[in-house]
């Protein structure tokens, strides 16, 4: 996993700084517009572009050929694209919390903070089985045309936990987001092992 | 002994079968699968690494199904695949970091040594590697940790002489690293016939011959006649006939060759284009 995790850095090392200038800038207009959804966005982007940018570069070099050639499981190969995106949601989320904790009170909300870091993990649950189903290209476009059932999915959950207190509301939308990224992790087996790469 | 067992191989696509491959890769052996393109050696070398999932049949390393392996025990199969598989954005240095963590038995000093030997940069992007020297790296990634079986998908492709020659070299001196094995996939036979102990001859899914070369070259020989002239042969003693314009080449075994035609030794390459072309007469 390690050895698979550092391959992806290496190869996505240059993307990981694009995106995380894009973090940055979006941070900024956040702050400068009180608005949260701009960095809520960047961070979104960064988690889910992240592990896309390094299944593409896969697919173009036929590595995950080599990797079950080398005799990695495929829970390894897959494991190891929802760790490098949950490392990444993590590190999104971090910088986003150090922009929301500047931001004024017109700005600020704990549930659209938690909702947006939920949102990523969502992201990545439903996309991730998407790519190595279809590929890269075909599994991206229909992850984006399948993104607004996402949010309105998010929107629903945040409404239903509405009247809980808030603490509760933050773990719940945590707990719900993990569990699909959880399930989406072992549907992404099912179709790697299928599959001939 | 033998090292790798293929059993009643079977593998369908649309509009193609793998039928029912049986062959072995005996321990201290260099075996050669030969066949045109679209035969079915990548299928059968995909199926032993793991990247193809038959229909039926079985693969065997050491008595073991290759299914059932450890990592450890999956990693004695190095192999060269025929599109190298390499994340060419990296450098040699960075990728002996990153095989270092996926081979148990990864061999660093090894590893720059034959990177050096084949004078491949250590701090340029792979990307920028000629077709020759990506196909040496990938050769230098294989040979680096400790293996027992090296399974190589046409690894001389596509290059100049010079290199293939280097690349058969590396195969030799693999074999002189102990009870070792090798299986190699190619449509140059000419390489094969330089380094093979045994051939299996793919033809349309199945194996046509899988006996060794020396005595497969010694089996045939070939004539040249007249079209009319092959009534006056028996076609029990005729293997293969290729109809040429001007009349027909004939392959025959050497102790069915009729009296009165002078004839000549097969090369492999020869073997493959009469079984593949040729008719029964």
């Amino acid at each position: 996993m390690i050895g698979l995790l550092l391959k992806d850095l290496y190869v996505i090392r240059k993307q990981i700084a694009w995106y995380a200038g894009m973090l940055f800038f979006f941070g900024i207009c956040s702050l400068i517009y009180s608005f949260l959804a701009y960095a809520a966005f960047a961070a979104l982007m960064f988690t889910v572009s992240i592990p896309l940018a390094a299944l593409s570069y896969e697919e173009k070099d036929r590595w995950q050929r080599f990797a079950v050639s080398s005799g990695l499981s495929a829970k390894t190969v897959v494991g190891e694209k929802y760790l490098l995106g949950v490392i990444f949601s993590v590190l999104a989320t971090l910088v986003f919390f150090g922009f929301f904790l500047f931001m004024d009170d017109s700005g600020q909300s704990w549930e659209g903070f938690a909702g947006s870091a939920c949102l990523q993990l969502l992201f990545l649950a439903i996309d991730l089985p998407l790519v190595f189903r279809y590929g890269v290209e075909r599994g991206r476009m229909i992850a984006i045309a399948l993104a607004f059932l996402e949010v309105l999915l998010l929107i629903w959950a945040v409404n239903l936990f509405s009247n809980f207190p808030l603490l509760l509301t933050l773990l719940l939308l945590f707990a719900c987001s993990a569990g699909v990224l959880v399930a989406s992790f072992f549907l992404s087996v099912l179709i790697f092992r299928r599959r001939q790469p | 002994m033998q090292s790798l067992q293929i059993q009643s191989l079977t593998k369908q696509y649309k509009g193609f079968l793998l039928d029912n491959v049986t062959f072995t890769v005996p321990r201290g052996a260099v075996v050669g699968l030969i066949g045109e393109n679209g035969a079915g050696k990548s299928t059968i070398l995909g199926s032993v690494l793991g990247t193809v999932h038959p229909n039926g049949g079985s693969v065997l390393l050491d008595g073991r199904q290759i299914g059932e392996l450890s990592l450890g025990e999956k990693q004695k199969i190095a192999f060269v695949q025929d599109t190298a598989c390499l994340p060419v954005e990296l450098s040699v240095r960075m990728m002996d970091k990153v095989f270092s963590h996926i081979f148990l038995k990864w061999n660093s000093e090894r590893f720059f040594a034959l990177c050096k030997k084949f004078s491949l940069p250590e701090k340029k992007a792979v990307k920028k590697f000629s077709k020759g020297m990506l196909m040496k790296t990938a050769i230098a990634v294989a040979l680096s940790y400790e293996s027992e079986l090296l399974v190589l998908d046409e690894p001389t492709s596509g290059l100049d002489p010079v290199v293939r020659d280097e690349i058969l070299e590396m195969v030799y001196d693999y074999m002189q690293g102990g009870d070792k094995a090798v299986l190699i996939s190619s449509h140059i036979t000419s390489d094969l016939e330089k380094i093979c102990d045994i051939i299996v001859y793919v033809h349309e899914g199945k194996v046509l011959f899988d006996e060794e070369k020396d005595a497969l070259l010694e089996r045939f020989v070939q004539f040249s006649c007249e079209k009319a002239a092959l009534r006056e042969l028996d076609p029990n003693c005729v293997e293969r006939v290729l109809y040429r314009e001007y009349g027909a080449d004939v392959l025959v075994p050497k102790q069915c060759l009729p009296q009165g035609f002078s004839h000549k030794g097969v090369s492999l390459d020869e073997i493959m284009l009469f079984y593949a072309k040729g008719e029964r007469l």
